[in-house]
């Protein structure tokens, strides 16, 4: 029967397409008989159509096959265009079959005759059903998608850190064997220093440029051995709002320029996270001293702490911790490399080009996450993310 | 003023001929060198150094089990050692430290900031 599993009234935002007003009628009193109340708006062209179509949250469209101007197929397009999952069901003077298979292939839910009308509300009570299976749908692979994103990032995460792990495992054995000859060059030019004390000037030059050099390598493989290795982290609970007060008032005694303001905003609910206090403040310092350079003499700074809600990759939820300066900005080129081990672009100023390395690498460790985004001459945001404590 | 006289056990030679050199050259040192563990305990009898540099990355006997042989004899337990290593881990500097090593510097060290642990603690040592 075209009735409602249950005659309870159930409302229907219906937009119909009708001309007739007697055929309008019959297929009001149907969709009635079969338990719904309908809210109806009727039009009879394509303009008053599309212009009714966005108007409400429109449950089925009910439309004449044939119209003195146009035809049931149009409507459909119009549907099909705007992109929504409203049912269109035809109804025809007609019941050819060579019709009704036209009005389903062009996207139709359903084709009724006039005469058959009594099935009007057994197909709407399916229609709806079907929009909201397809919507459910919709919705769970769009979820579906968003986890499977989230667990690719994760999973490219633990391939990361694994990386970064290994590579700092390696880099700690080739820092640990350069130390060595290292020593011995630098002993050979402090032993070259006092034998050529009397002598030749541009000797005593070259020996004093070599000796630059032997202590940046020195620098460099320094550098390279802060690379935090997980088994190194000395791990405590902290709150973050007292680190960064901690890392910004240490920071601020070694400023020289007293024309930079630094802000800092502070979160206001109580957090704890579990960080190896001393490397999250090398990661800070340098953030700190990244903006403040950045600036060139004038400017602020703005250091800002944040609680971030639960995620798929903090399930505990995070603490955001913001460095934002007003400084020169970071070019798209650089801005891609920045991350990069010896890529700097402050050569001139003794740059070992690890600073960014390194603060990325501590906070991996961390099972964090350092992100940097920059515009040219507009500035810089630094955020460091950190797990919070179970 | 006689000289203080400081023993460098390490199995770099290299290394060890220019500490011996420089430290001979810019302070008042006599420098003897022991290439490894063992002849490090015999010279630290004989020689009677008034400070060990001590390497811990060594072959057969590492720097840790000498400085505690150091420790135990009677002889040599009063002078003063200073580890100068390739290890930069805390692990080792607390490892020193627990086995009574008076300093841990790491390699590569300039001549200038050597000479002034040794001289801190030769001071200390003669104010003990």
């Amino acid at each position: 029967m075209g009735t409602l599993d249950t005659m309870t009234e159930v409302p229907l935002n219906v937009l119909m397409m009708e001309s007739s007003e007697r055929d309008a009628l019959v297929i009001l009193q149907e969709l009635k008989r079969s338990g719904y109340v309908s809210h109806c708006e009727r039009v009879d062209t394509i303009d008053s159509l599309t212009a009714a179509i966005p108007k409400k949250h429109w449950d089925v469209i009910i439309c004449r096959y044939t119209m003195p101007r146009f035809c049931g197929l149009a409507a459909i397009r119009v549907v099909r265009d705007v992109g929504l999952d409203i049912p269109v069901v035809i109804v025809s003077d007609a019941d050819g079959e060579e019709t009704a298979g036209a009005a389903i292939k062009a996207g139709a839910a359903d084709f009724i005759s006039i005469r058959e009308v009594g099935r009007l509300g057994a197909a709407v009570q399916r229609e709806l059903r079907e929009v909201r299976e397809r919507r459910d749908r919709r919705r769970a692979e769009a979820a579906l998608r968003r986890t499977e994103v989230e667990l690719d990032e994760m999973q490219k995460g633990l391939v990361q850190s694994e990386k970064l792990a290994a590579l700092g495992r390696f880099s700690s054995g080739i820092a640990h064997e350069l130390k060595n000859p290292l020593g011995i060059v630098l002993g050979g030019i402090e032993f070259l220093e006092v034998k050529t004390k009397r002598g030749d000037p541009d000797v005593r030059t070259a020996v004093s440029k070599i000796k630059e050099a032997a202590l940046r390598a020195a620098q460099i493989v320094d550098d390279i051995l802060k690379f935090a290795k997980p088994s190194d982290l000395k791990l405590d609970l902290v709150d973050p709002n007292e680190l960064v007060k901690d890392a910004l008032s240490l920071f601020q005694y070694g400023i020289k320029s007293r024309e930079i303001e630094i802000r800092a905003d502070f979160a206001k609910e109580s957090m704890r996270v579990k960080v190896d206090r001393n490397r999250i403040e090398q990661v800070l310092f340098n953030l700190f001293a990244n903006a403040v350079e950045s600036l060139e003499g004038q400017g602020s700074v703005h250091v800002g702490v944040m609680k971030r809600p639960r995620s798929t990759a903090f399930p505990h939820g995070a603490c955001v911790i913001e460095v934002t300066d007003t400084g020169v900005g970071i070019s798209p080129e650089n801005l891609r490399r920045l991350f990069e081990p010896f890529f700097t672009t402050k050569r001139d100023q003794q740059g070992t080009g690890l600073g960014l390395f390194i603060a990325k690498n501590i906070v991996s460790h961390h099972n964090g996450d350092l992100k940097i985004e920059s515009q040219a001459g507009k500035g810089t945001k630094a955020q460091v993310i950190l797990q919070l404590a179970e | 003023m006689s000289k203080n006289r400081i023993l460098i056990i390490d199995d770099e030679k290299d290394l060890c001929f220019f500490l011996k050199a420089n430290l001979e050259a810019r302070g008042n040192y006599v420098v003897k060198v022991a290439s490894s563990g063992e002849d490090g305990l015999y010279l630290a009898e004989r020689f009677k150094p008034h400070l060990i540099i001590l390497d811990i990355m060594m072959p057969v006997m590492d720097g840790f089990k000498v400085l505690e042989e150091l420790k135990k004899n009677p002889k040599t337990m009063a002078i003063p050692a200073l580890m100068l290593s390739a290890k930069h881990d805390d692990e080792s500097k607390i490892e020193a430290s627990g086995l009574y090593c008076e300093g841990y510097v790491t390699k590569p060290v300039q001549i200038d900031d050597l000479r002034n642990r040794i001289r801190k603690i030769l001071k200390l040592r003669k104010l003990k």
